[in-house]
C-alpha cells in the first residue's frame, strides 16, 4: 500500500477478510434494532414452520381419499383437511408478510447505521488519505457500497429465514420417513461443491468485476467534471474510447460472473429434480415394497419437502451476485472502518488557552512523501497581533506552511506552537475555532451564497451577515449575483465567477472571528479595486489580530510587519520590507523583477497626479 | 461528429428493451429456450403422478425405473437448456448494460456547456452507474424469471387442463386477476422509486462535496455539523429503503395462487373421490401431479413481489436516463463540410448579449451588448471586477456557448457556422480555475495531443516554465497527478495547464488569469517565451497584472457585462477616468502614488 496513513484505495487487490468476520460486523449493525430481528425471526420461524406442516395436509388428504371406503361421503372427509390447509397457507402468507413489512425498518436501519460510521470516519480521516483518493471513489463507499450492502442484506435475511424452514422441513421429513430424510442428505456434497465454487471462483470473479466497475465509475466521473477541458481541447473521441475499454473489460467480468450464477442456478434446479428422483426411488420402494412402510400420501409429501432442501440454495445462486457485492462492500467499507489515524487528537487533549497567540516553528522538517522534503528545519516565530507575510517561489511550500498550522499534517519533526502550547496537544475543534484559513483554492457547498458565508459561524444572523458586509463593503460583489444573498451556488461554485468565489471564501472567514487568521493567496483572483476592499475590511476587523499573508502582489504584502522568505522549503530572508532591500537577497531580486522589469517608468507621473484622491465608491 | 444519428427514446419500455431489439435472434432463441427448460420443469412432476399410478397397478418394477430414469434425464435436460438459456439472456443483457452506458456517456459528453452549468455531475455519474445497474438487474436476473414464471403457469394450465378440465379452468381464469393485481400492486412502486433514486442522488451529492472539500470542513472544525447533516440525509434515504422494502410484504396477488391450490386439492380431492365432478377421471397419480405442480408455481410466487417491482421501478430508472439522452441542445452544430475560416483574422463581436442558458430560461444578462473588434494578431488585455463577464468572453469564443443576442465572427466568419470541434482546434484556453487529470504529468501536458513526442513535451514544459519543477519531482513527467491536481502547488497546476494549451498550438490563445498563483520572476520569464510562442497570433489574456496591460496591443475594460472601455494603455489612461482609476488602483502603483505627495491612499 502506497500510504500507510489511510485506508487503502478500492484497488487493493485481495479480499483479506474472511466471510465470518465480514458477517459479524454486519450482524453488528443490526445491534440497534434487536427489537426488530428478534420479532422478525419470530415471524420467519413462525411462517416456515407453519410452511412445512401445511404439505402434511395435504399427504392426509391423499391418504384419506385412497383408503376412504367406497361410497362414503368424500367431501365431509376432506372438506375440514382442504379448509385448515387453506387457514395455514393464509396464517403462512399473513406471517411471511409481516416478516417482510418488520425486516424492511431493520434493513433500512442497517443501511442508515452503516453509512454513518463510515461517513464519520471518512471525514475523520486523514487529509493524505483524502489528497490521494478520488472524491468520487470515497463516496461509494458512503453510497453504491452501502447499497450494494442493503441489497446483499436482503437476501441474507431470506436466506436465513429459508435456513430455518430446511430445518423444519427436515425434522418433519425426519418424522414422517428417516429413510425418506437421510436420502434428501445426499445433496450435502452437491452443496459442498457448490459452496467452494462460490467462494472461490465466484469470489475471484466478483472481485475482478467489482475493480473493473469502479474504473468506470472513476473515469466517467473524471470526465464529467473536466468536461470542460476535454471540449476545449476537442478530447471527446478518445475518451470515448477510453471509457469504451474500460467499459469492455466491465462488461467481459461482468458476463463471466452472470455465467457462474447462469450455471449454479440450474445445477441446483436440476439437482432438486435429481433428488426427487432418488426420493421417489426410496420411497417408492418402502411404499411398494413387500412390506408397505409408507403410505403414497407420504411418498408424495417427501417428494414435495425434499425440493425444499434446494431452496436456499437457489436462492442463493439467484442472488449471488448481489450477496458476493456485498459482501465486498463489507470488506472495503471495514478498510475504512479499520483504518488508523495518522492524526489523531491525543486522550489528554487540552483546549487552546484563550491567552495563547501568535504562532512558532521550532525546527519543522516535512515531508508529503517520505524521500522529498517540501520544508526544511523551519524556525520562526510570528507574535501575537503581528502581521506576517511569507512570499516565494511557487512550489516553496508557503501553503504547506498554512496547512501545517491548521494541523492537516503532522510534521515529521518539530514542532508547532500557538502561544506556548503545541498544537498536538490541543483540541481540535478549539484549534480550528481560533484558526482560520482562506485557501488558496476558493472551495463552496451546495446551498445559497448567504448559507456559504455562514459555514464558518453558524450562529450568526442574516442580520448580523449583511451588517458586516454593509461595514466593510467587501460583499459589493454580490451586485452581479442573479439573487444577490440567495443565489444558488451549484457544485462547488461552477455558476460563480472565480472571483466571486474567492470573495465568499473571505467573507466566509472574516465571519468566523478567529484569532489568527491565515490567508493564502486569498485576493489573487480579485481585481485591484477588490483587493483594495478586502484589505479595508481586514484592517478594519483584524487589524491587531495575528495575521499570516501569502501572497505573491507586492501590493497584498507591502502592509506586513515582517516578511519571510521562502526558497526550495527553507526560510532564507526575514525582516521588514527596507530591511530586506539593504541585505541585498532573494527578496531583493524578486522586488526588482517585479519592478525594473513592469515598466513602471513608462507610466508618467504627471497622468497620475491630475487625478483627484481615490474615490472607492465608484 | 458523434451526435449524428443518436436517435430519440420515446418511451421507457423501447429503450430497455433496445437491447433486445438489437439482437431478435438471439432474443427469440434466448425465449425458446426458456420456453423448453420451463417445460422440463414442469414435465418430471407429470412423471412423478404416473410413476405412483404405474406403482399402484404393476408394483416396482422395470415401468417404474424408465420413469425415474426419465426423470434424471429431463433433469439433464433442463440443466442443458436453462444454461444456454441463460447464456443467451446475459449476452444480450449485459451487452445492452455497457451499450447503454457508454450511449449515455457519449450523449451527456456531446451536450454542450449549456447542459452540464445546470446539472450536478455527481448526479450524472450516479444515473450512469447506479440507475443502468437497477435497469439491468431488472432485465437479468428480473424480466428472464418473470417470463420463466409466466411460461410455467401456462404449461402448468395446458397440463392441467387435460387432468381435469375444471382445474384447468380455474386456473387459466385465475390468471387475469392475478396478472392484474401484479400489474397493480407494482405500480405502487414507481413513486417510491422515483423518491428512492433521488434520495440516492441527494446523498451522493452531499457527501461528495463534504469529501472535495474536506479541508474547509476541517478548517472550520465543522465536522460534527457535517456529520449532523449527513444523518438526515441519510435518515431520508433509509426511510425510501424502508419503504421499498414494505412494498414486497402482503403481495396479495398471492391469495389468488392459494385461493386456486385450495380449490384444486379439493375438486382433485373430490374426484379422486369417486364424486364426478367432470368427465375426467383423476387417479392417485393424478391428485399428485396437481398438487405438485401447483405447489411448484406457488414456489417460484416467493420471488415474484420483489421481481415484479424490480421491473416496474426500472421503468422509472430508464425515464430518468431518457430525459438525458433527450435533452433538447440549444446549441446546434451547422451542417456541411468545414468552412475554410482566417483564423488570423479580426475577431469582432457584434452586439453581443449573453446570458447563462438555464431551466427556467430567465437567468440574467451577464453580457449586455458588448461590441468591439480586435485586429488579428493582436495582443489583448481583459480586465474588469470579479463576475464582470471576462470568463464568460472567453467561453463564446470557445463557442462553449452562442450569444443569446448578436454574434461573434472571427476572419469575419460567423462563429456559429463553424463546428465548435473546428473552433476548439483554433483556440486554446488556459482556464481560470484549473483542471488536471488524474494521470501522469506527460498526459496531462499532451491532453490535447495524445501522440506528441517527448521533446514537444519539454519544449512546451520549458516555455510555460514548467519543466524545472517537473525535473525535480522523483518521478518527473511521469508523476502522477491527484485528484483535480491537488497534490501541486498552486502555480505547478498553473503552469502545467499553460504548457497543455501550448501544446495545443492554437491559432488564438486564451488566457484566463492564468498567472495569479505564479511570482513575478517566473511570470516575467513565462511571458517572454509565451511572446515568442504567440508571435503574429491573437492572445487574449485576462488579467489583475500592470505588466500585461502596459504590453498589449488593446486593454478592454468590462464590468458588470457591459463593456467600458476599449484601446490600448496609452490611449485610455489619456481618455478613460475608468480605465485610470483601475490602474491606479493596481497593486505595483500604489507604491508609486505613495511617493507622489500630498496623496493619501485610502479605501472608502
Ligand atoms: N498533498 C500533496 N502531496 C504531495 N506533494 C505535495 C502536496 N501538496 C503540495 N505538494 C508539493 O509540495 C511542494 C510545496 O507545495 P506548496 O503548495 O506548499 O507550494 P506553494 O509555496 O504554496 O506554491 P504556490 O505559490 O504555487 O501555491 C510542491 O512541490 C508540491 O508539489
Ligand atoms: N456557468 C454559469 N452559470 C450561470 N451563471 C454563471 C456561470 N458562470 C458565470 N456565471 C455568472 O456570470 C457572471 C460573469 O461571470 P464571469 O465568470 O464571466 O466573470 P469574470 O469576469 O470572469 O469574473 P472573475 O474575475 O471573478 O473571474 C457572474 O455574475 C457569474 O455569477
Ligand atoms: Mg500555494
Ligand atoms: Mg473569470
Amino acid at each position: 500500500m502506497s500510504n500507510s496513513r489511510g485506508p487503502p484505495s478500492r484497488t487493493s487487490k485481495k479480499r483479506s477478510r474472511p466471510v465470518s468476520v465480514l458477517l459479524r460486523r454486519m450482524g453488528g449493525y443490526f445491534r440497534g434494532f434487536r427489537k426488530i430481528v428478534i420479532i422478525g425471526a419470530f415471524l420467519a420461524i413462525a411462517s416456515s414452520i407453519i410452511d412445512a406442516i401445511s404439505p402434511l395436509l395435504l399427504s392426509s388428504g391423499i391418504d384419506t381419499i385412497v383408503e376412504l371406503i367406497a361410497g362414503s361421503d368424500v367431501l365431509s372427509a376432506i372438506l375440514p383437511l382442504v379448509l385448515l390447509y387453506f387457514g395455514l397457507r393464509l396464517a403462512s402468507w399473513i406471517a411471511g408478510s409481516f416478516y417482510t413489512w418488520v425486516i424492511a425498518r431493520a434493513q433500512a436501519g442497517f443501511v442508515q447505521s452503516v453509512q454513518k460510521d463510515v461517513h464519520a470516519h471518512l471525514i475523520d480521516a486523514d487529509l493524505s488519505y483524502h489528497k490521494l483518493e478520488q472524491s468520487g471513489n470515497v463516496t461509494s463507499r458512503v453510497t453504491s457500497d452501502t447499497d450494494a450492502l442493503s441489497i446483499g442484506i436482503q437476501v441474507l435475511m431470506d436466506i436465513s429465514s429459508q435456513l430455518v424452514l430446511l430445518v423444519v422441513t427436515f425434522l418433519v421429513l425426519w418424522f414422517t420417513s428417516p429413510i425418506v430424510a437421510l436420502t434428501a442428505l445426499i445433496t450435502v456434497p452437491v452443496v459442498i461443491v457448490m459452496t467452494v465454487l462460490y467462494g472461490t471462483i465466484g469470489q475471484r470473479t466478483m472481485l475482478a468485476t467489482q475493480r473493473a466497475y469502479g474504473q468506470v465509475s472513476g473515469q466517467i466521473a473524471e470526465n464529467l467534471s473536466g468536461i470542460q477541458i476535454a471540449k476545449a481541447f476537442n478530447r471527446e473521441k478518445e475518451t470515448s474510447t477510453q471509457l469504451l475499454q474500460l467499459n469492455q473489460e466491465a462488461y467481459k467480468h461482468n458476463f463471466r460472473l452472470t455465467m457462474f450464477f447462469t450455471f449454479l442456478f440450474p445445477t441446483f434446479q436440476a439437482t432438486a429434480v435429481f433428488i426427487t428422483a432418488a426420493v421417489l426411488f426410496v420411497g417408492a420402494g418402502l411404499a411398494f415394497g413387500t412390506v408397505a412402510v409408507i403410505s403414497i400420501g407420504e411418498l408424495f409429501l417427501g417428494v414435495i419437502l425434499v425440493q425444499r432442501f434446494m431452496f436456499p440454495l437457489i436462492l442463493v445462486s439467484l442472488n449471488g451476485t448481489q450477496v458476493q457485492a456485498s459482501l465486498g462492500a463489507m470488506d472495503r467499507i471495514s478498510d475504512v472502518l479499520e483504518a488508523k489515524r495518522a492524526l489523531t487528537e491525543s486522550p489528554n487533549a487540552v483546549v487552546l488557552e484563550k491567552e495563547s497567540d501568535g504562532i512558532v516553528f521550532d525546527n519543522v522538517t516535512f515531508s508529503y512523501l517520505s524521500g522529498s522534503e517540501v520544508l526544511q528545519d523551519v524556525s520562526f516565530k510570528i507574535n501575537p497581533g503581528e502581521t506576517v507575510a511569507i512570499v516565494g517561489k511557487t512550489g516553496a511550500g508557503k501553503s504547506t506552511i498554512a496547512s501545517l498550522i491548521n494541523r492537516f499534517y503532522d510534521p515529521q519533526e518539530g514542532r508547532i506552537l500557538i502561544g506556548d502550547q503545541d498544537i498536538r496537544d490541543i483540541t481540535l475543534k478549539s484549534l480550528h475555532d481560533a484558526v482560520s484559513l482562506v485557501a488558496q483554492e476558493p472551495y463552496l457547498f451546495d446551498g445559497t451564497v448567504l448559507e456559504n458565508m455562514k459555514y464558518g459561524a453558524p450562529e450568526i444572523t442574516d442580520e448580523e451577515v449583511k451588517e458586516i458586509c454593509t461595514l466593510t463593503l467587501a460583499c459589493e460583489f454580490l451586485d452581479t449575483l442573479p439573487n444577490g444573498y440567495d443565489s444558488l451556488v451549484l457544485e462547488g461554485g461552477k455558476n460563480l465567477s472565480s472571483g466571486q468565489r474567492q470573495m465568499i471564501t473571505i467573507v466566509r472567514t472574516l465571519l468566523a472571528n478567529p484569532r489568527i487568521l491565515i490567508l493564502d493567496e486569498a485576493t489573487s483572483r480579485l481585481d485591484a479595486y477588490s483587493e483594495s476592499l478586502v484589505q479595508y475590511a481586514q484592517e478594519k476587523l483584524f487589524a491587531t489580530r495575528t495575521t499570516v499573508v501569502i501572497a505573491h502582489r507586492l501590493s497584498t504584502i507591502a502592509n506586513a510587519d515582517r516578511i519571510f522568505v521562502f526558497d526550495q522549503g527553507r526560510l532564507v530572508e526575514t525582516g521588514s520590507h527596507d530591511e530586506l532591500l539593504k541585505i541585498n537577497g532573494i527578496y531583493k531580486s524578486l522586488y526588482e523583477t517585479y519592478y525594473a522589469h513592469q515598466g513602471i517608468q513608462e507610466l508618467s507621473v504627471d497622468t497620475l497626479e491630475t487625478e483627484a484622491p481615490i474615490d472607492a465608491s465608484r | 461528429m458523434l451526435a449524428e444519428g443518436r436517435k430519440r427514446y420515446t418511451s421507457a419500455m423501447s429503450y430497455i428493451l433496445g437491447g433486445m431489439r438489437k439482437h431478435p435472434f438471439l432474443t427469440v432463441a434466448a425465449l425458446l429456450l426458456t420456453l423448453v427448460a420451463s417445460l422440463m420443469t414442469a414435465l418430471p412432476f407429470v412423471l412423478i403422478g404416473q410413476a405412483i399410478d404405474v406403482l399402484s397397478i404393476e408394483g416396482f418394477g422395470t415401468g417404474f425405473y424408465v420413469i425415474v430414469f426419465a426423470i434424471v434425464l429431463l433433469g439433464l435436460a433442463y440443466l442443458g437448456s436453462n444454461f444456454t438459456a441463460g447464456w443467451l439472456w446475459a449476452a444480450v443483457v449485459t451487452g445492452w448494460e455497457r451499450d447503454a452506458r457508454q450511449e449515455l456517456f457519449e450523449s451527456l459528453q456531446e451536450h454542450s456547456m449549456a447542459f452540464h452549468d445546470q446539472i450536478d455531475s455527481k448526479k450524472l455519474l450516479s444515473i450512469s452507474m447506479q440507475d443502468l445497474n437497477w435497469i439491468r438487474m431488472s432485465l437479468n436476473p428480473g424480466l428472464r424469471m418473470f417470463i420463466a414464471g409466466l411460461l410455467s403457469y401456462g404449461i402448468t394450465i395446458i397440463i392441467l387442463w387435460n387432468i381435469d378440465i375444471i382445474i384447468g379452468l380455474i386456473m387459466a381464469v385465475g390468471l387475469i386477476p392475478y396478472l392484474y393485481f401484479s400489474y397493480r400492486y407494482a405500480n405502487v412502486v414507481e413513486p417510491v422509486r422515483r423518491q428512492r433514486a433521488e434520495r440516492m442522488e441527494k446523498l451522493t451529492a452531499s457527501s461528495q462535496e463534504v469529501f472535495r472539500g474536506i479541508e474547509v470542513v476541517r478548517a472550520f472544525g465543522s465536522e460534527k455539523r457535517e456529520k449532523d447533516k449527513f444523518d438526515i440525509v441519510s435518515g431520508n434515504y433509509a426511510k425510501s429503503v424502508e419503504q421499498e422494502g414494505r412494498l414486497s410484504a402482503f403481495f396479495y396477488p398471492q391469495l389468488i395462487i392459494l385461493v386456486i391450490t385450495t380449490i384444486a386439492f379439493l375438486v382433485g380431492g373430490l374426484q379422486l373421490g369417486g364424486l364426478q365432478l367432470s368427465q375426467s377421471v383423476i387417479t392417485t397419480g393424478g391428485l399428485v401431479q396437481i398438487l405438485t405442480l401447483l405447489l411448484a408455481i406457488d414456489a417460484q410466487n416467493f420471488m415474484l413481489p420483489r421481481t415484479l417491482l424490480m421491473i416496474r421501478g426500472s421503468l422509472v430508472n430508464a425515464n430518468r436516463i431518457i430525459d438525458l439522452l433527450n435533452w433538447q441542445d440549444p446549441l446546434t452544430e451547422p451542417d456541411g463540410k468545414p468552412l475554410e475560416v482566417d483564423w488570423s483574422g479580426d475577431i469582432v463581436f457584434h452586439n453581443v448579449s449573453f446570458r447563462y442558458p438555464s431551466e427556467n430560461g430567465n437567468s440574467r444578462y451577464v453580457l449586455k451588448n458588448i461590441d468591439f473588434r480586435i485586429p488579428g494578431g493582436s495582443k489583448v488585455a481583459l480586465i474588469g471586477s470579479p463576475g464582470g463577464g471576462k470568463s464568460s468572453i472567453l467561453k463564446l469564443l470557445l463557442r462553449f456557448y452562442d450569444p443569446t443576442e448578436g454574434f461573434i465572427t472571427v476572419g469575419g466568419t460567423d462563429l456559429r457556422q463553424i463546428r465548435s470541434d473546428q473552433v476548439r482546434k483554433a483556440v486554446g484556453l488556459v482556464e481560470q480555475d484549473v483542471f488536471l487529470f488524474k494521470m501522469s504529468i506527460r498526459d496531462n501536458i499532451a491532453y490535447g495531443n495524445p501522440n506528441a513526442s517527448q521533446e514537444a513535451i519539454t519544449q512546451a514544459a520549458i516555455k510555460a516554465q514548467a519543466h524545472e519543477f517537473i525535473q525535480e519531482m522523483t518521478q518527473g513527467y511521469d508523476t502522477q497527478v491527484g485528484e483535480r491536481g491537488f497534490t501541486l502547488s498552486g502555480g505547478q497546476r498553473q503552469r502545467l495547464a499553460i504548457a497543455r494549451a501550448l501544446m495545443h498550438n492554437p491559432h488564438i490563445l486564451l488566457l484566463d488569469d492564468s498567472t495569479s498563483a505564479i511570482d513575478a520572476r517566473t511570470e516575467y520569464l513565462m511571458r517572454n517565451a509565451l511572446a515568442e510562442a504567440m508571435n503574429n497570433r491573437t492572445s487574449i489574456t485576462v488579467t489583475q497584472r500592470l505588466r500585461t496591460l502596459l504590453e498589449s496591443d488593446i486593454v478592454i475594460i468590462v464590468d458588470k457585462g457591459m463593456l467600458i472601455a476599449i484601446g490600448s494603455h496609452d490611449e485610455l489612461i489619456r481618455t478613460s477616468s475608468h480605465y485610470r482609476k483601475i490602474f491606479e488602483r493596481l497593486p505595483e502603483t500604489r507604491k508609486l502614488l505613495e511617493e507622489v505627495p500630498g496623496q493619501e491612499v485610502v479605501v472608502a
